[in-house]
């Protein structure tokens, strides 16, 4: 479905935070690099301060990259002008408390210049979209956590953008919450917009984005379909029923193994969930920290990408 | 009775000297520019995450405005080193380089090339600075979005209910004025005083926090990541906080004005109204000299920064070769004078300065000779017409004395006819017929003395007695003014402008040496009275300008620094703005004694401050540093704002018209905006090149 048409691109973007007199405090991005394409829904993962609100903040221009560039829309991050196609959601909703709910969608509308009939007309049904008709008349700062997420996203949609970038968007809503918002972004991705999401939540990651790009410490370490990632061809599952696992069986399983050029990686119980690839590749990542995943093909000849073809393995290569 | 008086510590711009205060203008804000420029150079080499920082970011649009503005960095650099070349050989004792390269001293002295060098590299680094401001204000910068802005701040402010708690207390403030106590004429005054006083100060307060913490603020609670990722152009934000709190102070201070007008004039006594209630309009001539060094300006007493200039009177012992005179021209006078039928009032002020001590509150007598230079003088040269002066005078008392005889054998006949009539009348027709012989003999000298000035062409007033900072006056009668000017101004032979009226000043002769300070507008001609209302408004203007520039610079200095390290650097601003005056005598006296490069050898070598630093090659560079670093004080004394421009309120309580077009318009006006230019400028870059989400 992806169309390959790229609407973000990373080239080994970097970001060090520094003090005032320029001494580094720290790396909290190194040289990544990333393609998100038309249409699709991009999630970024990672544990705690692995860099998720870095990078996007550099794609919004809020951060000015140290090194390597930003290109959304084919325009460096820095330029004002391509906001007038992105909505952002904040990780916390950083909106003026003061203002109820009509004020502050009609307030975000001026920045982009609509006029009033557009502003009204559009925050009237953002309003009924996000489910906050019986409060538009409060101001936000009477608003619950939920509250505030809901009016974050309608402020985020008022231009009707082509690229949404949403930082944990279904943080603070409860599990009802939670399923209406992932709707509404699978929604958002069947009108044509291109969705950047980050979360911990790594079912949600499972059950709507496209792709995935899990950061670790600042570095990309794995980048791809999340069902290519689910279902990784050059890895063997083997359930068993019946035996229990020891040492002896774990011997006589890696002969045999290596009888065919195979290597016992694992043995244990069974999970089949996103949340155990992350665990691993996290846990990888601290055994062999500055192991970096590339994407094999650069990112300057973008159509060229092998990014998302299920049927090659090579697209996974996590180097042993 | 004592005039209202007026004491103006400064000359405010007038429009024939905008140009020259435009050349200072780019010197000034052109050599800040410059140091910018440097400063992000080095700075960009010396730091990576500098890189977004450019002044040459247009993007695609205007590429072909990057090498132009390239070129004027060189430009303005060639000519910034010229001048330090130029300073360094002035002091390699090459005196036709001081002469003719170094920039002026004084502000009166005409321009040398150095200050076209120097006016000419600031505007170069001035477009530089400027051209991505004017890209961006022409094509981005929409007011929709600054509006946007301006409403958000004006909601914000009124429901945090920081203004209510303001309008209570300034009430509490108004009404204050009532328990105040007051001599009968002050009465006016001292409301004008509480008022003014009280409306500065709280909408001062205001202005200074609401500017210092709106964008800290955003910053802090992350509220401008929600809008610096909108299309919006970083400098809107700025534009939009100024101008709505700018709006909301302006509202704030046009209702609390209106209120106390009406608590002001609520019932003024006779007195009082007679002082204040009223606003003086006086018409101003052009100063110059003759007797002193140079046309532009008198005798120096040491006074640096003092606006006055001086001049010396004689004294018995010690008779100067050639008398010094402060010289009024007035080339026209408004109609309403010349049809006027009472007097024609002139009013002045002069500071007095004794060289030598006691008897500090004597006054000192000057005389003022009124002139029409037209026809009775062989040149128009103001020092040969001062030296024709004295004889026009002695020739003059003559006539008059024998005219007066004349008249005296006439005003006998009509005594002796008089007192044969008187006899045996009652005692009312005698009085009578003495009134009417005291009026003849009234109007007969005054016939004498219209005679004397039609044919000399000179009124002379002489001795009048000066005192420190008083407005005195003397008044023409309307006949001898009429006769005086009837034929005057036009353009002279060699198609100059003759001035209608030339008056001399000069200090008499006296037992002590003194000197009398005059500036351009310390003489001046009453010309009419206006309302008070209409002066009171303008001198709300004032407030108002003062409160622009408070937010203006709090706004500027929150796009860098937090709420609170704002706030104090605008406190720091006025207050140092306050005491402009006394700053830059501190200023010029550290230069003076020899800046910090001379002083550090002075202590390094242990020699006496008063012993000359000379002589050695190592002196010699010491000293051009000094020169430069003068220099820089000089320029960076220009950040601090002449906030006392804007106080008006002298003016208003002493009942002196404020001029619209002078000091309202182009003093506060332009004033204003020649300050906040510089500032926005400032703000723009700070804002742009600032990390939103990575706050210092
Ligand atoms: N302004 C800053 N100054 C210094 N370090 C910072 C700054 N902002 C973020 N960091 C550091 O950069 C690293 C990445 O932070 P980032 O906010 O991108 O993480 P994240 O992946 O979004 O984490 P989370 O899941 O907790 O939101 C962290 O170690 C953080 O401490
Ligand atoms: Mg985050």
């Amino acid at each position: 479905m992806a169309s390959k048409e790229p609407v973000v691109v990373t080239r080994k973007l970097t970001k060090i935070y520094r003090d005032f007199w320029g001494r580094e405090k720290k790396v909290a991005l190194r040289a990544l690099n990333l393609e998100v394409y038309r249409g699709e829904i991009f999630g970024l993962l990672g544990p705690n301060g692995s860099g998720k609100t870095t990078t996007i903040k550099l794609l919004l221009g809020l951060l000015f990259p140290t090194d390597g560039d930003a290109l959304v829309f084919n325009m460096p991050s820095g330029e004002v002008q391509k906001n007038e196609r992105i909505g952002y959601l904040p990780e916390e909703s950083y909106l003026y408390r003061f203002l109820n709910a009509e004020e502050t969608l009609d307030f975000y509308g001026r920045l982009f210049n609509l006029d009033a009939d557009t502003r009204r007309e559009r925050s009237e049904r953002l309003i009924e979209t996000v489910g906050l008709a019986n409060d538009k008349k409060r101001v936000l700062k009477e608003y619950s956590k939920g509250m505030r997420q809901r009016i974050g996203l309608a402020q985020a949609l008022i231009n009707d953008p082509e690229l949404v970038i949403l930082d944990e968007p279904t943080s603070g809503l409860d599990p009802l919450g939670t399923r209406w918002m992932k709707n509404l972004i699978i929604k958002l991705r069947d009108e044509g917009k291109t969705i950047i999401m980050c979360s911990h939540r790594l079912e949600d990651v499972q059950d709507i984005c496209d792709r995935v790009a899990i950061l670790s410490d600042g570095e990309l370490r794995k980048l791809d379909s999340v069902k290519n990632l689910l279902e990784d061809v050059m890895r063997l599952e083997l359930r068993a029923s019946g035996v229990q696992l020891n040492d002896e069986l774990k011997k006589d399983l890696e002969e045999v193994l290596a009888k065919h050029g195979g290597k016992l990686e694992f043995i244990g119980h069974p999970t089949t969930t996103l949340e155990a690839l992350f665990l691993r590749i996290i846990e990888e990542s601290q055994a062999h920290p500055g192991r970096r995943y590339m994407p094999d093909a650069a990112p300057e000849t973008p159509g060229a990408a092998p990014d998302g073809k299920p049927a090659e393995p090579a697209d996974v290569n996590i180097k042993k | 009775m004592l005039f209202a008086s007026i004491i103006l510590e400064r000359v405010p711009l007038l429009w024939h000297n905008l140009l020259d205060g435009l050349n200072t203008w780019v010197q000034n804000a052109g050599a800040i520019a410059f140091v910018g420029i440097v400063l992000v150079v080095v700075a960009r080499r010396l730091h990576r995450d500098l890189n977004e920082f450019t002044f040459w970011d247009f993007g695609d649009r205007l590429k072909a405005l990057v090498p132009v503005l390239q070129a004027c960095v060189m430009i303005a650099g060639v000519g910034y080193t010229a001048m330090v070349l130029m300073w360094t050989g002035s002091r390699l004792s090459l005196p036709w380089v001081r002469e003719r390269f170094l920039p002026r001293e004084h502000p009166m002295q005409p321009p040398t090339i150095g200050d076209w060098i120097l006016t000419a590299s600031g505007a170069f680094a001035l477009v530089v600075v400027l051209a991505p401001v004017v890209v961006d204000l022409l094509s981005r910068i929409a007011f929709g979005r600054i509006w946007a802005v301006a409403l958000l701040s004006w909601k914000e402010a009124i429901r945090g209910r920081v203004i209510w708690v303001f309008g209570a207390i300034a009430l509490v403030f108004l009404f204050a004025g009532w328990f105040i106590t007051y001599k009968p004429e002050d009465q006016l005054r001292s409301y004008v005083r509480v008022v003014y006083l009280s409306m500065s100060l709280l909408c001062l307060i205001l202005a200074g926090l609401l500017g210092a913490f709106s964008i800290p603020n955003d910053v802090e609670n992350n509220t401008i990541h929600t809008i610096v990722t909108k299309p919006v152009e970083k400098f809107e934000i700025v534009l939009g906080r100024f101008l709505g709190y700018g709006a909301l102070l302006t509202i704030g201070l046009l209702v609390a004005s209106s209120l106390s007008l009406v608590y002001v004039l609520r019932g003024v006594n006779e007195d009082a109204a007679f002082e204040s209630d009223k606003a003086r309009v006086s018409h101003y001539g052009m100063l110059h000299f003759v007797g002193t060094k140079s046309s532009r300006e008198g005798e120096n007493v040491g006074r640096e920064w003092s606006y006055r200039s001086y001049i010396k009177g004689p004294t018995k012992q010690n008779r100067q070769p050639v008398r010094q005179y402060a010289i009024w021209d007035f080339y026209d006078f408004p109609s309403e004078v010349k049809a006027r039928t009472t007097g024609v009032v002139f009013e002045y002020s002069f500071d007095i300065f004794r060289l030598s001590k006691g008897q500090e509150d004597k006054g000192v007598f000057c005389s003022f000779t009124l002139v029409n230079p037209k026809k009775k003088f062989a040149n128009m040269d103001p020092s040969q017409q001062s030296r024709e002066l004295d004889g026009v005078l002695d020739e003059m008392r003559k006539t008059r004395e024998k005219l007066k005889s004349a008249k005296d054998k006439l005003l006998e006949e009509a005594a002796a006819a008089l007192a044969t009539n008187k006899q045996g009348k009652s005692k009312e027709v005698q009085e009578k017929l003495d009134e009417e012989y005291a009026e003849l003999e009234k109007k007969e000298y005054a016939a004498i003395e219209v005679e004397v000035i039609q044919r000399f062409q000179v009124i002379h007033v002489a001795a009048q007695m000066v005192t420190d900072f008083h407005t005195q006056r003397f008044t023409i009668p309307a006949q001898e003014f009429k006769a005086l000017t009837s034929d005057a101004g036009g353009k002279g032979p060699d198609n100059n402008l003759i001035p209608a009226v030339r008056i001399f000043v000069s200090a008499d002769e006296s037992e002590q040496a003194q000197m009398v300070g005059v500036a351009a507008q310390d003489l001046y001609l009453v010309v009419s009275e206006q309302p008070f209302w209409q002066n009171y408004y303008k001198g709300v203007f004032g407030l108002w300008c003062t409160h622009m520039l408070v937010l203006g610079v709090a706004v500027a200095c929150s796009t860098y620094f937090s709420g609170v390290i704002s706030l104090l650097l605008t406190l720091f601003y006025y207050v140092a703005g306050m005491n402009r005056q006394y700053l830059m005598q501190i200023a010029e006296g550290q230069v003076e004694g020899g800046g910090p490069g001379q002083s550090f050898i002075r202590l390094a070598t242990r020699m006496t401050p008063s012993a000359p630093v000379d002589g050695t090659p190592t002196a010699s560079i010491v000293q051009v540093m000094d020169r430069f670093f003068s220099w820089w004080v000089g320029r960076l004394m220009n950040l601090i704002p002449d906030v006392n421009r804007h106080d008006l309120y002298q003016f208003v309580a002493n009942g002196f018209d404020i001029g619209w077009s002078d000091l309202l318009l182009l003093d506060n006006g332009v004033g204003l905006i020649a300050y906040l230019v510089p500032w926005a400028i400032l703000a723009y870059y700070l804002m742009k090149y600032r990390e939103i989400a990575n706050p210092q």
